[in-house]
């Protein structure tokens, strides 16, 4: 590896040494950041699947990442509110709700709230993956892109416009999860980012499992020629669907982590703003230990005079 | 069922006419979206024919002409036609300066993928500049640079706003132009040949480099000054091209991508959809029509998945098919 490739974390371990140094509060800082690093891990993780092993440009990948976090928004609270038998309208009462439920919720049913949370998530981002995975069956490359990039504002603006889902422009707060499990302040902190790295760990290492399967070995072939999947005796529909399926359910999670992290979910914010597409233009990621792309080595014979 | 392009300008028509008889004001805002529309889709057509790249700097582009409509016109109490002109320089080089970028990565042969990466990069630092030339002129200036139209400032013919009319005029002027150019022009025809085939153009001692720089040149006349005119239309503000490129982008999908006639046609269709037939439809529906009608900014994203499942060439492959 070599040193320049290093520079984020040389810029990062400056921004640290300036916290550190102007005297404000170094731990809540770094802890942050784990949280951040390790939600968009996780994120990373979805679309190398997806574009990286699987050669799908899902420029769609906002639209699962916000599915998870309007299920953590708009189901799990409720679900708290039935447990409790807490009255009152969770958008329209938010405060008061949320109020009342910070009093009820103790350590065990939050910590299976969030686990529910988890596993919701997923489940509801694999489904819509799996939707998405209707345009990929008949387009390709930047038709593919374009469809999937409008497709990816759906949610944003159906979280925007129906407020009884999150409280619309003004969004909602969500009772303390975490604090009733990690407790408040640093702890918080600390749990956030023990809860979001234990989780980018666990679904790393899920990934490399399904990379290195028979199923990512056919999906590796299915970036460099679909055609070819066929001619395997595997259908491409089907390894398209459920590398789809699987993304979406990873960036659905990393969605949710985020809700529960920030403490509230607020439509706009899951506009898309495109920066966490970049890893797509990186040939790296589109070619994650594998030989050249067949149509760039064709470019590459073309180019010579 | 064999649906022929005449068809749907037919029933375009009829829908239009019928859309003018039974409800004029939201016929009229109507014809002022579209034509709008249709000047920014056929620059981004344009941009798309070229270089093949999905361009999604193309509102940023737009956004320079907004602007400069803005400042110039709170400032100086000219006309927004006028000022969207003196945009004009502006834009081009804006659009000018994308095209340079992309123009490397394009020659390496990069996929299309890599390129629209590019123009959302191009995007995200245009948009910067621009939000702080806003900040900038609308404190030392005393003008109001977001969230405000000039619709005031539009002229009127017997109640009837300015660009309901001139909209269409100046969309008939830019088509009409563009027709000169493209087909009775050694240049515009140069341009045809480089865009249908490249090699072959180069071949034949054609400059394509000069030939795309000419187009986008002229993409970057047309995104600007329909920028500019979108501030007659509805409140703006630098941002209003970006927030608008999904609308932008149907148009020019539903037109085909290949055709810049096709995008005037998507233009014209998405525009009766979105205004006219959308309102119809929610008031027909709810009693409460704005309940549903604020879910508007839906059918462009549907419109676009839609058309490209279907038909992925567009309303102008109808043309082609017989």
């Amino acid at each position: 590896m070599r040193w320049i490739s290093l520079v984020g974390l040389y810029i990062y371990l400056l921004s640290a040494a300036l916290v550190a140094l102007t005297g404000q509060d170094l731990l809540s800082y770094v802890l942050g950041s784990i949280v951040d690093v390790a939600i968009f891990a996780v994120i990373a993780l979805s679309l190398n699947l997806e574009a990286g092993i699987g050669g799908i440009p899902n420029f769609g990948k906002v639209l699962t990442v916000t599915a998870g976090a309007f299920v953590v928004g708009g189901l799990i609270p409720r679900v708290a509110m039935a447990i409790y038998g807490v009255k009152g309208d969770f958008v329209y009462d938010n405060p008061a709700v949320v109020s009342a439920l910070s009093q009820a919720l103790d350590l065990w049913t939050s910590a299976a709230l969030v686990s529910a949370a988890l596993i919701l998530s997923a489940a509801v981002g694999a489904v819509l993956g799996m939707a998405m995975a209707a345009p990929a069956v008949r387009l390709r490359e930047d038709y593919l892109a374009i469809t999937l990039l409008a497709l990816g504002d759906f949610l944003f603006y159906v979280g925007r416009y129906y407020e009884p889902l999150v409280g619309g422009t003004l969004g909602v707060s969500l009772p303390p999860l975490l604090e009733k499990i990690f407790g408040g302040g640093a702890a918080r902190y600390l749990g956030a980012s023990l809860l979001t790295g234990a989780a980018a760990l666990l679904l790393y290492l899920l990934t490399e499992r399904v990379t290195s399967s028979p199923y990512g070995r056919a999906l590796r072939v299915h970036r460099e020629d679909p055609e070819l999947v066929e001619v395997m005796g595997r259908s491409a529909t089907r390894l398209r669907l459920w590398a789809l399926a699987i993304g979406g359910a990873l960036s659905a999670v990393a969605g949710a982590l985020y809700a529960l992290y920030v403490g509230a979910v607020f439509a706009g914010s899951f506009h898309q703003n495109y920066l966490h597409l970049l890893p797509l233009a990186n040939d790296d990621t589109r070619r994650h230990g594998q030989q050249p792309r067949r149509s760039q080595r064709r470019l590459h014979i073309r180019d010579a005079p | 069922m064999k649906l022929d392009i005449w068809v749907v300008v037919a029933v375009l028509v009829v829908g239009w006419a019928a859309a003018l008889l039974f409800s004029p004001h939201v016929a009229l805002d109507g014809v002022m979206y579209s034509s709008v529309l249709a000047i920014s889709a056929v620059a981004l057509t344009m941009t798309f024919l070229t270089t093949k790249v999905p361009n999604f700097a193309h509102g940023a582009v737009m956004g320079v002409g907004t602007l400069t409509a803005l400042v110039l016109t709170q400032r100086f109490g000219i006309s927004p036609y006028l000022s969207g002109l003196v945009a004009l320089p502006f834009s081009a080089a804006a659009s000018v300066a994308l095209y340079y970028t992309l123009l490397p990565i394009y020659r390496r042969g990069a996929s299309p993928i890599i390129l629209m990466m590019a123009s959302m990069a191009y995007n995200v630092i245009l948009l910067g500049v621009l939000n702080a030339a806003a900040d900038y002129f609308g404190r030392s200036w005393a003008v109001f640079t977001r969230g405000y139209t000039l619709k005031s400032a539009d002229f009127h013919i017997a109640y009837i706003q300015g660009l309901a009319v001139a909209g269409p005029l100046i969309m008939v002027a830019v088509a009409f132009s563009l027709y000169l150019f493209l087909y009775r022009t050694k240049l515009g025809v140069a341009l045809r040949a480089a865009v249908e085939n490249e090699e072959l153009a180069r071949s034949l001692g054609i400059d394509v480099d000069k030939a795309f720089l000419i187009a986008w040149v002229v993409a970057g006349l047309l995104a600007g000054y329909s920028g500019a005119l979108f501030t007659l239309y509805f409140s703006v503000e630098p941002d209003t091209g970006w927030m608008m490129l999904a609308n932008i982008f149907a148009a020019s999908i539903v037109g085909g991508l290949t055709s810049v006639f096709g995008a005037i046609l998507g233009a014209y269709f998405m525009g009766f959809v979105e205004v006219p037939l959308a309102t119809w439809v929610a008031s027909a529906a709810t009693g409460e029509p704005y309940l549903v009608l604020q879910y508007r900014p839906l059918l462009p994203l549907i419109a676009v998945a839609l058309s490209l499942l279907v038909l992925p060439r567009g309303l102008t492959s109808l043309a082609r098919r017989k």
